[in-house]
């Protein structure tokens, strides 16, 4: 007998193959024999469809893992971007206290420049007639002494002329007998202010062709030893011509004297302290 | 020796297929990693390894994943392997072009021929959208490439050399 080719072989093969499969599809439409076949692959099988049951559910758990594993990098993420922010802003706080540090430092050097000072507040005030003068609540207890300069803010006051343990007496700029060495600040002219018991004020001894005109601001000249030069005194307001071969200036007083509430008492330094004097400052004198 | 082998490619096959399954139950429209192991062995020239194969894939089809007639599976890739190996006996397309071209063959040999027994089996046949069968017949070509290349590196062999 002649030995089958390989393709009939084959074609063999695929007929009972082929044949088998219908009679399996025959079966299992008959309810027969298909499926306790199905049931020995499923028991053969079964192995390696658990081993993919379990691969899956490992993989799936990873996923999850690893999603679980990415929110968190999210929201580690998400805070260090708050740690760097408030780091930022910590940052600008430290500048800031820094900052303020320095301009407290600059402020107290600019304290330490100014003329040592004490705030005082009016206690009475006498503003009528020729005597102008305020009590004030600081006296020699608070290192308040005698002919010390008292301003306020925009201008002079006035000078102490007497003082006790808790309160000093100042006798006002416009008071009759006061006087302040001033000086034109425009032109440099200078003269004495005095006070005639009103609002006006007076710069005396002024030379004839002196250069001053309306408006022109007068302030202290600082050469009389009591007031600190540059502080305000009050604008020229008129001028006249003096029998003495000099001019009077009008000045209109830059302080509201009437609605003083407090004052500086400057502490130091002392009288003559502050210039050397040039002029007589006789009419300056208390 | 060619048995153990066979066996382990068949395992191998039915676990990736599972395993998709078991990660996205709808895959198994689109992705049938057990058609590879038909096509791989047609793709070697052997049409009686491929039918063996054919059968054992469609068998293990039919009871893990599909409904209906037992046998059908296996009566349609034993056909395929048939086929396959026929065709590569005369055309060499053991290379990656080729085998991308018989993955795609025997999807679509697969589909028509589930197609057409259903119907003569009077069977309830659902006609499946174009794109689901371009998409499955891309992938299983894809997977017979992937497949070929890994057991190239395995075997240590060039490509195109028959080894069953």
């Amino acid at each position: 007998m002649p030995a089958l080719s390989t393709d009939r072989q084959n074609v063999i093969v695929l007929v009972v193959l082929l044949v088998s499969q219908l009679l399996l599809m025959s079966s299992s439409a008959r309810r027969e024999s298909a499926p306790a076949l199905e049931s020995w692959v499923m028991r053969l099988s079964w192995p390696a469809v658990r081993l993919a049951q379990f691969g899956a559910g490992a993989l799936r758990r990873g996923s999850t893992d690893a999603g679980h594993l990415l929110a968190a990098h999210a929201r580690n993420a998400a805070l260090e971007n708050r740690v760097r922010r408030l780091s930022d802003e910590l940052v600008r706080y430290r500048e800031s206290e820094s900052e303020n540090r320095r301009l407290r430092n600059l402020l107290g050097m600019r304290e330490g420049l100014a003329p040592e000072s004490i705030a005082a507040s009016i206690v009475t005030s006498n503003l009528s007639g020729p005597t102008r003068m305020i009590i004030v609540d600081r006296g020699r207890a608070d290192g308040v002494r005698l002919d010390l300069a008292v301003v306020a803010w925009g201008g002079v006051v006035g000078r102490v002329v007497a003082v006790d343990e808790r309160h000093a007496k100042i006798r006002l700029l416009t008071d009759a007998n006061s006087g302040v060495a001033g000086i034109v600040q425009r032109s440099r002219v200078r003269g004495i202010v005095e006070g005639r018991g009103a609002r006006t004020l007076y710069l005396l001894y002024v030379p004839r062709f002196a250069d001053a005109i309306h408006g022109d601001r007068v302030v202290t000249s600082g050469q009389d030893g009591i007031f600190p030069r540059g502080f305000g005194i009050g604008r020229v307001a008129a001028i006249h011509e003096s029998p003495d071969g000099t001019q009077t200036i009008h000045l209109e007083a830059e302080l509201g004297y009437d609605s003083l509430e407090e004052v500086l008492i400057l502490l130091g330094p002392g009288p003559g302290e502050f210039e050397t004097a040039e002029t007589d400052t006789s009419g300056d004198a208390p | 020796m060619s048995f153990l082998r066979a066996l382990v490619v068949l395992a191998s096959a039915l676990v990736l297929q599972a395993g998709v399954g078991h990660l996205w139950p709808a895959s198994h429209r689109f992705i049938d990693v057990l058609l590879v192991p038909v096509a791989l062995y047609g793709l070697n020239g052997s049409q009686r390894s491929a039918m063996l194969m054919g059968c054992a894939s469609g068998l293990l089809r039919d009871t893990w994943f599909q409904t209906g007639a037992f046998g059908l599976n296996g009566f349609k890739r034993t056909l395929l392997g048939w086929a396959m190996g026929s065709l590569a006996r005369r055309v060499d397309m053991n290379r990656g072009p080729g085998r991308l071209v018989a993955g795609v063959v025997v999807s679509f040999g697969d589909d028509l021929l589930d197609l057409v027994l259903r119907r003569l089996l009077d069977q309830p046949v659902q006609f499946p959208y174009l794109w689901e069968l371009l998409v499955k017949a891309g992938v299983t070509g894809l997977l017979v490439t992937l497949a070929g290349a890994i057991v190239d590196r395995v075997t240590n062999r060039r490509p195109g050399r028959r080894i069953v």
